[in-house]
């Protein structure tokens, strides 16, 4: 998996790197938040580390420019914190939509972990989309089984879903099997 | 100033210098822990100067590394420790926060566990307000801490 690292300290940069080439990951280290984040426009890296603190952009900021930029594939945000970060800026992380945390000081464990659980994360977001592109339909009455299991016309979830809204008419077949018992109805059409 | 704080730019984060043009650590004057006011309620002495389980950790899981971990260390955090003298002096705050944050970051990664409460202590004061005195005080702590460090990694 593609990986951005975004850490100023040297020191810090170069563990968490290590630690995640030996894991297998191609991992891209950036020093500052401004460079990660333009790296990140321009590829696919799924899964992003940053330090809080960092010149240029800091990693609330980085995380609310990655979640308003709204790629189609989700990208999982981990930010680095010291251990006695205040509850208030932690609120203000995961508002800004970090989804996990790394305490400072690293260790290989901990980073093995919290990478464990992104991938698994990952793999959620990609079989949800996938799913949310099929359709539940009933191959009788066609009536569509929406996200509560309930099963509605077809009508209700196209408006529910896309705001369309439906004129309704009878199309030729229908019409012809509709008045095949009535000459003088099909001969005034 | 939270951690939100606007942030100068420029000498901590531009590259580190090439570590030819920075001067060894001069063998620091002891470091009177007990009766210094701007340190007595950290209990330094009671601290390692590096926690021998963190360090442990870390040549455990990366020992082909720790050799060069040091030394990236040392090539960022002198040139730092340098210039967060001459701050102490003109007394900017948000740059002795800036540094001694950064400082402490790394830091961490070796168990530098005195380092980092003088650091830890710079941040609070750049916070709250001190004397340029104290500032001075604490930097040269961090000073002294930085060759205690050194001279226990070379052991």
């Amino acid at each position: 998996m593609k990986i951005i690292v975004a850490e100023d300290d040297p020191v810090s940069a170069e563990r968490l790197s290590s630690t995640l080439r030996t894991m297998g990951h191609q991992v891209q280290v950036f020093a500052n938040g401004k460079d990660a984040f333009d790296s990140f426009m321009t590829n696919n890296a799924r899964l992003i580390i940053s330090d809080w603190m960092m010149p240029e952009m800091d990693g609330v900021e980085f995380c609310r420019n990655v979640r308003k930029a709204a790629k189609q594939d989700y990208v999982y945000f981990i930010l680095v914190t010291g251990q006695r970060t205040a509850v208030a800026d932690l609120d203000r992380a995961v508002q800004a939509g970090v989804d996990d945390f790394i305490t400072k000081p690293l260790d290989s464990s901990s980073i093995f972990r919290r990478i464990f659980v992104a991938e698994r994360i990952l793999k959620f977001t990609v079989q949800i989309r996938q799913l949310s592109n099929l359709i539940p339909i009933c191959m009788y009455c066609k009536n569509i089984r929406d996200d509560t299991d309930y099963w509605g016309s077809i009508e209700k979830f196209i408006h529910e879903h896309t705001g369309s809204d439906f004129s309704h008419g009878v199309c030729p077949d229908c019409f012809n099997k509709l008045t095949a018992d009535d000459p003088e109805e099909q001969a005034q059409t | 100033m939270g951690i939100g704080s606007e942030l100068p730019s420029g000498a901590f984060y531009g590259p580190s210098p090439p570590i030819h043009d920075v001067a060894p650590m001069p063998h620091p004057a002891p470091l009177d822990l007990h009766s210094s006011p701007a340190l007595t309620h950290l209990n330094l002495a009671e601290k390692e100067v590096i926690n021998a389980e963190v360090f442990g950790s870390l040549r455990a899981e990366c020992p082909d590394l720790v050799e060069h971990l040091v030394t990236l260390f040392f090539e960022a955090a002198k040139p730092v420790v340098a210039h967060m003298k001459r701050i102490a002096v003109e007394g900017d705050a948000t740059a002795l926060f800036a540094g001694a944050h950064q400082l402490k970051g790394s830091a961490s990664n070796f168990g530098a566990d005195r380092f980092i409460l003088v650091c830890e202590e710079i941040e609070r004061i750049s916070e709250t307000g001190a004397p340029h005195a104290t500032q001075q005080e604490l930097v040269a702590a961090m000073v002294s801490e930085l060759a205690a460090i050194e001279q226990a990694l070379a052991s």
